[in-house]
């Protein structure tokens, strides 16, 4: 599973790159007057609850994403991690209203990106915030930020981050090239670094959780002169990948077919490092805190210290699998820190720890990937003349890449003298329900199969 | 470091002497120069058993353990290191004597499947407790540094000892990968790993400890604490740690490192006297052309951070030139060694027959350290006083390589001990190992 992921930077890419600059100037000049499209998110900063595996219910700040565009009537659901905020291919400019209901000042600010204007808040000489703040009880703000970097990055509150943060005020910020002509996005996909293109993406954000803070601060009882006076004591108990624990029969991550080119956006809010390992497979790391690597390196596992992020691509062909997960469709994602599999120290699998699961829409134990016949349940995978279109797909006899009158003699003669070609529902006959299935294929493509995709 | 390192020494100064009084008696016997190679087992079928030991640390102090043991013998900390050739049908057989489920993941290896399972676990196929077995199968598809350790009741199996190193060595000889660019003279195995000793006493009393509340108090190389880490593979008092962890090279060798985070946590694993090149990590070249251009993108440094989970293999050579004297002792006649640029004045490194800047003090404004050779010329000798020195029978240059996180020389708070060995440079014609 090598990806080349770099482009190669020859002379025609930089004629066919100064030709797409040129051609987007003319069509930017044509729309004069018009804007450059800003992406606009209406968050709430908020307090929530959430129940961890062992039935702890912990007091949260969160993030909520206002559905209307309306922060005076809050219709959002507070979520940990905050909602995705993603600034298109196209876009270059950020702009985030935020409100707070917490009952102290707070903050948003975006890792790795600089604000237009915002400026630190201080009491005397101390640093309470590090960009503009919402007054406690329902104050707002609104930060803009006109030259977003293309990349992964985290965002979090300014204010007090030693206790917003681990509170729960963090989500994660995907931003795509806006200049597509350099890297020519991928159908459905975008280009997050140069020449980095992919189909999917998908955002795994670790973080971890002392209830002893939430506690303290649930009950007024954190600060100067309470029970609990800072966070040195910090001692996680719950580990988080997007805001889940596990627990027996947690759900796995669906990311498609897995033969896409897949961009996994990996961040941690958390205090400690967290070593993601993706069982059984390599991947390239491409990206770390939303800069390019030069020579991206194929690993199993990934370094992600606190408040880092990393993104890699991860690709997997049919070949790659072995037997179990051609049937299962899954595999493990871990923390190799092992202490972090663990739900406050209760025995068994708990905490970083989750799965990925292949498509097999048609639901025969065989992941999509490996299927030589898509939708349809074929579990034997009959291909008797081998061109990894499955017989059930496959009406092709002639094996001309279409279904049409050529092959009616190809199967007529299968019929007569029962050649397997022609056993199009895995009866290991020819028969008339295979002429039925024929006559269901023909005037088409054979396939679709997952198998001859890859060749 | 000096000092503390010396206080080590003196604890085990007595059986020091008489182990290399052995070894000399073996170079005696069987002389000539040959390989540094990593003490493992080879071949592509193993047997391996998960059981309890118990380990015994730099300090003195015995932790119950769990570890793989090979062919039925003793659990031994880190497993057996398999040694295997790219391209093999490895077959890896797990008999579990734990009273839990037990498994084997194999992180890097592609394809493993697995025969036998009692039952099927997040990450890997088990093998039942008291008595269950599994095989796992998988091709060594590409060359280099991984690790196995227990896909089972993970964060409490890998703290206990179930976890060990994975050898795939290519078709040519003498390298660590496919390409000329990882060709070494020497090379050493750094399994980094550490314990919390209250955790594994918990195990034993039957409890269940929680991992959250981890924190280490012994940090080991090759399953050791210092200073057992300088001590030979083997030795009958270590039953359950095999693996010594002294290194050994000649000025202009190219030492191979294999290193590899085998615990819970991350350690800044340090060379003294020299930086290293990072040639790989996770067992993959790091390469700027994949598949062509072989281990060119690798980093110069002298600290490694050494994450849990992965694996690196560093390119690490000491010469010993440019430093203005010579540290051979050479007289202007003799003839040049190692290499000729020490004789061209033209060269920077141009200091064949200059003697050393310092005048040796005095005796008695000396403190002395086990590994003074009497001299500071590599490969010679001095006199010494009665009971002073002796652990430095080749006149060669001792360098720490140890944790940068200086609490990991520690075996239980008491300093020295912990994340620590010595890299040997011996003279030119002395003999290893």
């Amino acid at each position: 599973m090598i990806i080349r992921a770099t482009e190669v930077e020859t002379v025609s890419n930089k004629i066919r790159k100064f030709v797409g600059l040129a051609v987007a100037g003319v069509l930017t000049l044509s729309f004069l007057g018009l804007e450059a499209n800003a992406a606009e998110y209406f968050l709430r900063a908020d307090t929530t609850t959430v129940t961890m595996p062992d039935g702890e219910v912990i007091h949260m700040w969160g993030y909520a994403e206002d559905a209307d565009g309306d922060l005076s009537t809050e219709d959002g659901v507070v979520t940990v991690p905050g909602p995705e905020l993603r600034v298109p291919t196209g876009d270059s400019t950020l702009i985030v209203h935020l409100k707070n209901n917490l009952p102290v000042p707070s903050s948003l600010m975006v890792l790795g990106q600089t604000s237009d204007g915002s400026t630190p808040t201080f009491d005397g000489g101390r640093v309470l915030s590090l960009t503009d703040e919402a007054a406690s009880g329902g104050g707002t703000v609104t930060y803009t930020w006109t030259d977003i970097r293309p990349g992964t990055f985290l965002y979090a509150s300014g204010t007090n981050p030693a206790v917003q943060v681990q509170m729960g005020l963090y989500g994660a910020l995907a931003a795509d090239m806006e200049d597509g002509p350099l890297c020519a996005p991928a159908p459905g996909g975008g280009t997050c670094y140069p020449g980095i293109v992919y189909d999917e993406d998908l955002i795994l954000l670790f973080s971890e959780i002392d209830p002893a803070l939430h506690a303290a601060v649930e009950a007024d009882d954190y600060g100067p002169g309470k029970t609990m006076t800072s966070t040195i004591g910090y001692a996680p108990k719950y580990f988080l990948i997007n805001g889940v624990a596990k627990t027996a029969g947690s759900a796995p991550i669906e990311i498609g077919t897995g033969g896409d080119r897949l961009l996994i956006r990996f961040l941690n809010a958390g205090l400690q490092t967290h070593m993601p390992v993706i069982q059984g497979f390599y991947m390239n790391i491409v990206a770390d805190d939303g800069f390019p690597v030069p020579y991206p390196p194929e690993q199993y596992s990934i370094m992600l210290t606190a408040g880092k992020t990393h993104d890699a691509i991860f690709q997997l062909a049919c070949s790659d699998l072995p037997e179990p997960i051609k049937s299962t469709g899954t595999f493990a994602l871990y923390d190799r820190r092992v202490q972090n599999l663990s739900n406050a120290g209760a025995a068994g699998d708990g905490g970083m720890m989750t799965a990925f699961t292949l498509m097999d829409a048609d639901g025969e134990n065989i992941a999509d990937i490996c299927d030589n016949c898509l939708g349809v349940p074929n579990a034997a995978q009959v291909d008797t003349d081998g061109d990894l279109y499955g017989n059930v797909c496959d009406a092709d006899l002639n094996n001309d890449h279409y279904v049409n009158f050529a092959d009616v003699p190809v199967m007529v003669r299968a019929f007569i003298w029962q050649d397997l070609d022609g056993d199009l529902n895995e009866d290991n006959s020819v028969n008339f329900g295979d002429i039925a299935r024929f006559l269901e294929l023909y005037n088409d493509s054979p396939g679709p199969s997952g198998l001859h995709s890859q060749q | 470091m000096k000092t503390a390192t010396d206080t080590a020494l003196r604890h085990v100064s007595a059986l020091r002497r008489m182990g290399i009084s052995i070894l000399l008696l073996g170079w005696i016997v069987i002389g000539g120069t040959a390989q540094a190679v990593i003490n493992g087992t080879t071949g592509v079928n193993f047997d391996l058993t998960a059981k309890v030991g118990y380990a015994s640390m730099g300090d003195g102090a015995t932790v119950y353990i769990w570890g793989y043991a090979l062919n039925g013998g003793a659990a031994q900390i880190p497993g057996p290191t398999l040694i295997v050739n790219e391209g093999d049908t490895v077959t890896v057989t797990l008999n579990n004597d734990l009273g839990e489920a037990a498994s084997i993941t194999f992180p890097g290896q592609l394809d493993v499947t697995s025969t036998g399972a009692d039952s099927q676990g997040y990450l890997a196929a088990e093998a039942g407790a008291g008595g269950g077995q599994v095989e796992y199968t998988f091709t060594a598809g590409e060359a280099g540094t991984y690790q196995y350790h227990s896909g089972s009741n993970v964060a409490q199996q890998v703290e206990m000892g179930l976890s060990g190193a994975l050898v795939v060595r290519p078709a040519a000889s003498g390298q660590a990968y496919d390409h000329p660019s990882t060709a070494f003279h020497q090379e050493y195995l750094f399994f980094l790993s550490e314990f919390d000793p209250h955790i594994h006493t918990a195990v034993e009393a039957g409890q269940t400890p929680d991992m959250t509340s981890r924190r280490a108090q012994y940090w080991m190389i090759n399953g050791r604490s210092g200073p057992d880490t300088f001590f030979d593979d083997g030795i009958p008092w270590l039953p359950h740690q095999p693996y010594g962890a002294m290194a050994r090279t000649h000025p202009g060798e190219q030492v191979l490192m294999r290193v590899i985070g085998g615990g819970l946590d991350l350690h800044p694993f340090h060379t003294h006297g020299q930086n290293f090149r990072v040639i790989a990590r996770d067992g993959r070249m790091r390469e700027t052309i994949p598949g062509f251009s072989g281990a060119d993108a690798g980093i110069s440094d002298f600290t490694l951070t050494v994450a849990p989970g992965q694996t690196y293999d560093a390119i690490w050579s000491w010469e010993g030139r440019g430093i203005g004297w010579d540290i051979f002792g050479h007289a202007p006649g003799d003839p040049c060694d190692p290499a000729g640029e020490e004789c061209n004045p033209a060269s920077p490194d141009y200091d064949h027959g200059k003697v050393s800047p310092v005048t040796m003090p005095e005796q008695q404004f000396l403190t002395f350290g086990g590994f003074w050779s009497g001299s500071p010329f590599l490969g010679q000798e001095g006199p010494l006083p009665v009971g002073e020195g002796g652990l430095n029978l080749d006149g060669g240059y001792f360098y720490m390589w140890h944790s940068h996180n200086e609490e990991e020389l520690c075996n239980y708070d008491v300093f020295p001990g912990g994340l620590m060995t010595m890299m040997i440079v011996e003279a030119p014609g002395v003999p290893i190992p």
